[in-house]
């Protein structure tokens, strides 16, 4: 069948613009559209979704905190700083570690400080005073920090205390004990020089330019990155500190991965003590006065939060950064200790209050700012109610429709009859049903891909090439064995979003190239939430097209308003789509010498369009899942409004798109309304999605609805 | 949530409460001491034991008041010795004594309202929140007001010596404080409406919410009430040493209290205990002290086994008041 | 080492020129050229006009930096006012690095000083280890460095201070006077020390081993470290006062520290019967002795270390020798202060005003 559509007189070739533009518009209402059109929220929430910008904002402010201080204090950027920075840095940020490894656990050591000082205090104690060669002393060193710390993880996971009381109080005990051998030997020590070349390197020793401490932190840091991150002991970590029941039923030992995570902290104290004996020999039961403050700072501020479950090796280094250059910088800058208490006490407030804040309205918040209302308008609402004369006038011609499957299928989105008359329609579990035999009543699962199936289309080869959402386009052979076709496609390098994934393929034609093409309606809500695109209103979607010859996929046409429907055209050359919000039926010629225009088809519909099929007769069926309301065009004009809806009232509770009432519409290819098929009372039909024309009769289909609906056409 | 994880106890335990089992410990130490160590049961012994622990108790008090509502106030201490030494230094000037003591009620009083702010309407947990705040409020009084750290407390000023070193009818006015503060705080949270709202918020803080207790306000008030009874506290305490080593605020004191506190049964789970549980703290915490004291053993000894025993209070508490631990989020 | 300070250099009134003369000669060809310190020496026929432009080009612009180990007490407020005013006065730079009592913070101070480089370092040792290795490598890194009141293990260029050895000597000889075998007294005697590794801690120690030893009738009841913390030591003498009722005297290191200790003991109701031994001198010894605290004290002349302290280091950078090759002690006068004397002027000091008469 070849088209007879008009010449119109060389349409322009500019693409039309993604909205309604009303007639005789002013110069202020495109204004006024393009500033709805810019959505910071959007990038917003689009940023604040990716897991890079966790660590992001402590990055930051570390690098806040360089370029200030190198600006503001003397002598900080200086080379002879930075080295001997981080000497000191690298003792901080092994306990900083320890304690982080203890917070992902979902726990918290505030005895870090105190058993830093003791193992300090024991290493010089063996070293001096008992006499124990250096090497042996320094192992002894640790083996004390794993004893200390396996104090804390006893009583923490064994006896079931609170860990922060619980680390509070051997706090004081082990501050205790440290301020008895103070008592007992410092005389001793004071007066002991310690020569031994190792002990010496430990100190002040470097490799390739760096302290010996610091380069032992980099070895610890990739080697708990790799620990914590890809180990089983990691991943016990973690999903101990995110949800100790989910962890204990998964069949983690709770118990040990807690005590774990106090020895770990035990023993990285107890490595940080050693650099500091060092580096120092100072055997002072002041050493590690309340540090623990400065280090658990350090580890909210790295990003580490109090809730467990999150955080890594890097971001404890980063929070340590941050904290000792804070410190250090200060210092620099001759001001007092106590203004560094204040600055301290003040970034712990902001710190914890943002890490609560934000931990718990991020969700929130994203999902507050990530639906985005924009300004949609329409023209004038023509009325349907039976005895106006509008084509679309409300008549009764889908009352008596059979049912196909009743009560045995939900949703069937699309539907579409094969060649021996069998009817074939995806639903909401995730298979694709298929009805033969006399009265359908033959019903079986011909496919079961796992997504819920959406637009279908029979290629050449027989196979049923179907979109799924969620998952992509998938082909479903004859013998019912499915193969994925495609779920990705050329990425928007200009957009913060990763859009490569297929999010909600929808509907799908092949033309008789035999290329695939398929819209994707929306690229930034899930199956589940589409209807929120509809609360948006923005281009969200695109039309992709599948080459199977070359196994490619390729964005056609990016930046559409809900492209739902796709039809190959009579002519062989174009495509129709249908974008339900937009109310509207868009042309896109894909070859032939008006290759690549676009144009409106026809649009002003009174209702949202769904799919889009061919006739028989060389016209179109057209699927409208619900009607447009006066209100519902109102509120689509008040972009404002909207978002105030969504921000004080509940979910359930907003103004949708009414979708519970629709037709079926025959249009000519000259874009008249031909005929249309209506169930008023929406008893077998209510919302519409697809229908399909086969031997005479007419199949229907509907998201929500339990059955196959079929009416013989006259 | 957590009755499903209540273990019964059976038995004596099942009835007798911790400040019971605390009481009939202090009875049995003192009975022990009264007969091994000389001059123990002497009165004027007896007088300096409760005259010397009165101070921990008047801040026992002032803890009691937010643990029982389920919160900790760790910068109890920072407020009321900021908020003293303050109000010594404004003593050397020609400030008449009660325009300085208000000026030092208004610190603490502000430091409530930061942290019943910071806990109530931040939700930041109370633990960081007041941790936070205590040094804050002696960062910045040192960075800006306190001269140095020790504030000398001028000896003219009779009143505030008096608080921490005259006697009333022959008894020292620190007792008589303690136990006027421990009869009020005990007569406003047995026999008001604020008092019992206190311990519904410390009970279940979200049932409380929807019986229609204003709980955010509420919070705010108990940290602001909390601080103003630590403020007498730090009274008594300047007024006995004749001023007040800000470094206090760096010591274990905070640890002190909250051991009196805990010891005592006012259980960190809150809505449990009472201003009994408190004396019961501190009249163990007296007894062992003067008692660890007249056996000779120092400051750091001491320390350990103050450490000691209230690791085994946390454990014992936590026998007796399970938590449900796996749900149990940070900063409990 | 410390044996060599048992020498007892009653240096009472010795000013800091004798004590040039005496660096003068032991490091006579100490005339490198260094860089750090000043330029070359005058000749000794130079102009006046000549000297005093040496003198003030080699100070001019330089920087003197003073780590102490926490401000916030007279002791440290005197220092920093005594060493303000001299340094600024010569033209010099004068920098404050306030650790906060906090060892670590210390450390990380000289450390970044060193990276500084300013002419002369002035450091108060929180003990005798840990600043040993940064003031060897501050003097290798061409920084005169002048310990004050506290030494470390690591002798630098000079020593300022009281002669602590001595001081423990003259303190225990007292006490012996008054608690000892001719006193109708329990001998008993209370230490309560700084820090314990502090070299004033060890020094004072020492010299009161060297008398006590003598007089074997003295029994040192407990000997406890406050670390400089009143709070510390009103803690440990209320304990020590418990159990020995009878105690004679309480012997702190620092009257700071010491008025928490005198406190207990008024609070036992011992208050003159205990008598309290200090030293230092700022305001609150004369009135702790005033209202009947303490005892006795000795003063180490405090502003004047000060004093001294600039002199040393004005000294230091025009000599030109290089940093590491002087090695002097200054030690101050020490001054008893007791019911006799502590109403006089400059008795005592108390970090802001100059000539103090406590009242």
């Amino acid at each position: 069948m070849t088209a007879t559509a008009p010449m119109r007189p060389a349409p322009p070739r500019r693409r039309p613009a993604e909205r309604n533009v009303p007639e005789q518009e002013t110069l202020r209402g495109r204004l006024r559209h393009l500033r709805y059109r810019a959505s910071p929220q959007q990038v917003f929430a689009e940023l604040f979704e990716k897991r890079w910008m966790e660590p992001a904002i402590p990055v930051a402010i570390l690098a806040g905190v360089i370029v200030f201080f190198s600006i503001a204090a003397p002598g900080f950027a200086s080379p002879a700083n930075l080295l001997s920075t981080a000497a000191e840095l690298a003792e901080m940020s092994l306990i900083c570690l320890g304690m982080a490894v203890v917070m992902i656990s979902g726990g918290i050591d505030l005895s870090v400080g105190a058993m830093f000082g003791l193992c300090n205090m024991v290493a010089i104690l063996l070293i001096t005073v008992a006499g124990v060669p250096v090497v042996p002393a320094i192992l002894l060193t640790v083996v004390a920090g794993v004893a200390l710390g396996g104090v804390n993880g006893v009583i923490v996971a064994y006896l079931k205390a609170r860990p922060f009381l619980t680390t509070l109080v051997t706090l004081i005990i082990f501050r205790g004990v440290l301020n008895l051998l103070d008592l007992y030997f410092s005389a001793k020590t004071a007066s002991v020089f310690v020569v031994d070349p190792v002990w010496e390197w430990f100190g002040t020793g470097k490799v390739a330019g760096l302290p010996f401490g610091f380069v032992t932190l980099l070895v610890v840091l990739v080697a708990g990155h790799v620990l914590l991150s890809r180990s089983r002991f990691g991943w016990h970590v973690t999903a101990v500190g995110a949800s100790r029941r989910a962890a204990r039923h998964a069949g983690i030992r709770v118990e040990r991965v807690l005590l774990f995570s106090y020895v770990a902290a035990g023993a990285l104290c107890a490595v940080a003590g050693v650099f500091y004996a060092a580096r120092l020999s100072s055997a002072s039961a002041r050493v590690g006065e309340g540090l623990e403050l400065n280090v658990l700072t350090a580890v909210i501020l790295g990003g580490i939060s109090l809730a467990g479950g999150k955080g890594t090796v890097w971001r404890a280094f980063i929070g340590a950064a941050t904290i000792s250059l804070l410190g250090k910088g200060l210092l620099l800058m001759d001001v007092g200790g106590e203004v560094l208490q204040t600055v301290l006490a003040v970034v712990l407030i902001v710190a914890v209050g943002l890490d609560t804040k934000w931990g718990k309205n991020r969700g929130k918040a994203i999902q507050k700012s990530y639906v985005n209302p924009t300004l949609l308008e329409y023209g004038p609402l023509e009325d349907i109610r039976p005895g106006s004369g509008s084509p679309f006038e409300i008549n009764d011609r889908l009352r008596d429709a059979e049912s196909i499957g009743l009560g045995e299928v939900e949703g069937p989105e699309d539907v579409i009859v094969d060649a021996e008359g069998r009817v074939y329609c995806g639903t909401r579990q995730g298979w694709i049903l298929r009805f033969s035999g006399p009265g359908f009543a033959t019903r079986e699962v011909f496919a079961r891909i796992g997504g819920h199936p959406l637009g279908m289309a029979f290629a050449a080869n027989g196979d049923l090439v179907v979109c799924v959402g969620g998952m992509g386009l998938y082909a479903v052979s004859p013998d019912g064995k499915h193969r994925k076709l495609s779920d990705e496609t050329d990425r928007t390098w200009t957009r913060l979003r990763d859009d490569s994934r297929l999010r909600m393929a929808d509907d799908v034609d092949i033309t008789p190239d035999g290329k695939i093409w398929f819209s994707e309606a929306t690229t930034r809500f899930d199956m589940a939430d589409w209807i929120l695109d509809g609360v948006e209103g923005r281009p969200n979607g695109r039309l992709v097209c599948h080459d199977p010859a070359t196994g490619r996929t390729r964005t056609v046409l990016r930046d559409l308003v809900f492209p739902n429907g796709i039809c190959a055209c009579h002519d062989g050359e174009s495509l129709l789509i249908a974008q339900t919000w937009l109310c509207r039926i868009l042309r896109y010629w894909h070859s032939g010498p008006n290759e690549g225009r676009l144009e409106i088809f026809m649009d002003n519909f009174p209702g949202y369009l769904d799919n889009i099929n061919r006739a028989s007769d060389g016209t179109y069926w057209v699927a409208l899942n619900g009607m447009r309301s006066p209100a519902y065009d109102l509120a689509m004009r008040m972009p404002k409004f909207r978002r105030r809806m969504m921000k004080r009232i509940p979910r359930d509770e907003w103004l949708y798109p009414s979708m519970n009432h629709g037709c079926v519409a025959k249009v000519s290819e000259a874009g008249e309304v031909l005929e249309t098929f209506w169930d008023p009372g929406g008893e077998k039909h209510a919302t519409i999605t697809s229908m399909r024309e086969h031997d005479g009769f007419l199949y229907i289909g509907g998201l929500e609805n339990n059955r196959v609906g079929r009416i013989r056409l006259t | 949530m957590s009755a499903t994880f209540l273990r019964r106890r059976t038995g004596v335990f099942a009835k007798v409460s911790q400040e019971q089992i605390v009481l009939v410990v202090v009875v049995a130490l003192f009975v022990v001491f009264g007969v091994t160590l000389d001059g123990f049961l002497h009165v004027s012994n007896l007088v300096n034991l409760v005259r010397s622990v009165s101070s921990l108790g008047i801040f026992g008090v002032a803890m009691a008041v937010v643990v029982i509502a389920r919160g900790m106030d760790l910068s109890l201490i920072a407020s009321m010795g900021v908020a003293t030494a303050v109000a010594i230094q404004l003593m050397h000037t020609q400030v008449s004594t009660p325009v300085a003591l208000v000026a030092g009620l208004g610190i603490v009083l502000v430091m409530g309202l930061l942290n019943g702010f910071l806990i109530a309407f931040i939700e930041v947990p109370a633990l960081f929140a007041t941790l936070a705040s205590g040094l804050l409020v002696y960062g910045l009084a040192r960075a800006t007001v306190l001269d140095g750290l020790i504030a000398e407390l001028p000896g003219d000023r009779h009143f505030v010596l008096a608080l921490g070193q005259g006697t009333l009818l022959g008894v020292p006015v620190p007792i008589i404080l303690f136990v006027v503060t421990a009869v009020l705080a005990q007569i406003v949270l047995s026999r008001t409406k604020a008092g019992r709202f206190v311990y519904a918020h410390g009970d279940n803080a979200s049932a409380a919410a929807l019986t229609g207790i204003a709980v955010r306000p509420l919070t705010v008030l108990e940290y602001t009430a909390s601080a103003a009874i630590g403020f007498v506290g730090g009274l008594v305490v300047a007024g006995s040493v004749g001023g007040l080593n800000t470094q206090v605020i760096d010591s274990t004191l905070i640890y002190d209290v909250l051991l009196v506190v805990v010891v005592g049964g006012i259980s960190l789970v809150g809505g449990r205990g009472s201003v009994l549980s408190v004396v019961a703290g501190t009249a163990l915490i007296g007894v062992m002290l003067n008692g660890m004291t007249i056996l000779n053993m120092n400051t750091h000894e001491q320390d350990i086994v103050k450490g000691l025993i209230l690791l085994a209070a946390l454990v014992l508490d936590n026998r007796l008041h399970p938590r449900d631990e796996e749900t149990v989020r940070q900063g409990e | 080492m410390r044996k060599s300070h048992a020498r007892k250099l009653r240096a009472g009134g010795l000013a800091a020129a004798a004590l040039l003369a005496v660096t003068g000669c032991s490091t006579g060809g100490g005339t490198s050229a260094a860089s750090g310190g000043g330029g070359d020496q005058v000749p000794a026929t130079a102009s006046a006009g000549e000297l005093r432009e040496h003198a003030v080009k080699s100070l001019q612009g330089k920087t003197a930096a003073f780590v102490p180990i926490g401000m916030g007490t007279p002791l440290m407020a005197e220092w920093n006012r005594q060493l303000q005013r001299g340094f600024e006065a010569a033209g010099m730079h004068y920098v404050l690095r306030d650790p906060n009592w906090d060892t670590a913070k210390q450390a990380e101070a000289v450390q970044s000083l060193i990276n500084d480089k300013p002419a002369v370092l002035v450091v108060h040792n929180f003990d005798v280890q840990i600043l040993a290795k940064l003031i060897q490598q501050a003097q290798q890194a061409r920084i005169y460095v002048i310990q004050i009141n506290m030494v470390s293990n690591y002798k630098s260029d000079a020593f300022v201070g009281a002669d602590t050895i001595d001081l423990g000597h003259r303190i225990a000889t007292d006490i012996v006077d008054q608690c000892g075998a001719n006193t109708p007294t329990s001998h008993e005697v209370q230490i309560v020390q700084g820090d314990a590794t502090s070299g004033f801690t060890l020094d004072v120690m020492a010299g009161a081993k060297q008398v006590f030893d003598q007089h074997p009738e003295i029994k040192v009841v407990s000997t406890q470290a406050a670390n400089w913390d009143r709070t510390k030591a009103h803690d440990i003498t209320a304990t020590v006062i418990q159990q020995h009722p009878d105690l004679c005297a309480s012997w702190g290191f620092w009257d700071q520290m010491q008025y928490g200790a005198a406190t207990a003991i008024k609070e036992a109701g011992k208050q003159g019967r205990v008598k309290v031994f200090t030293s230092d001198h700022s305001n609150i010894t004369c009135e702790g002795i005033r209202d009947g605290l303490f005892f006795e004290s000795y003063g180490y002349s405090v502003p004047t270390q000060g004093t001294d302290i600039v002199a040393i280091a004005k000294y230091l950078v025009q000599s030109g020798q290089a940093p590491g090759t002087a090695r002097v002690a200054d030690y101050t006068p020490l001054v008893k202060i007791d019911k006799a004397n502590w109403n006089q002027p400059n008795t005592c000091y108390d970090g802001k005003n100059d000539g103090l008469t406590v009242r």
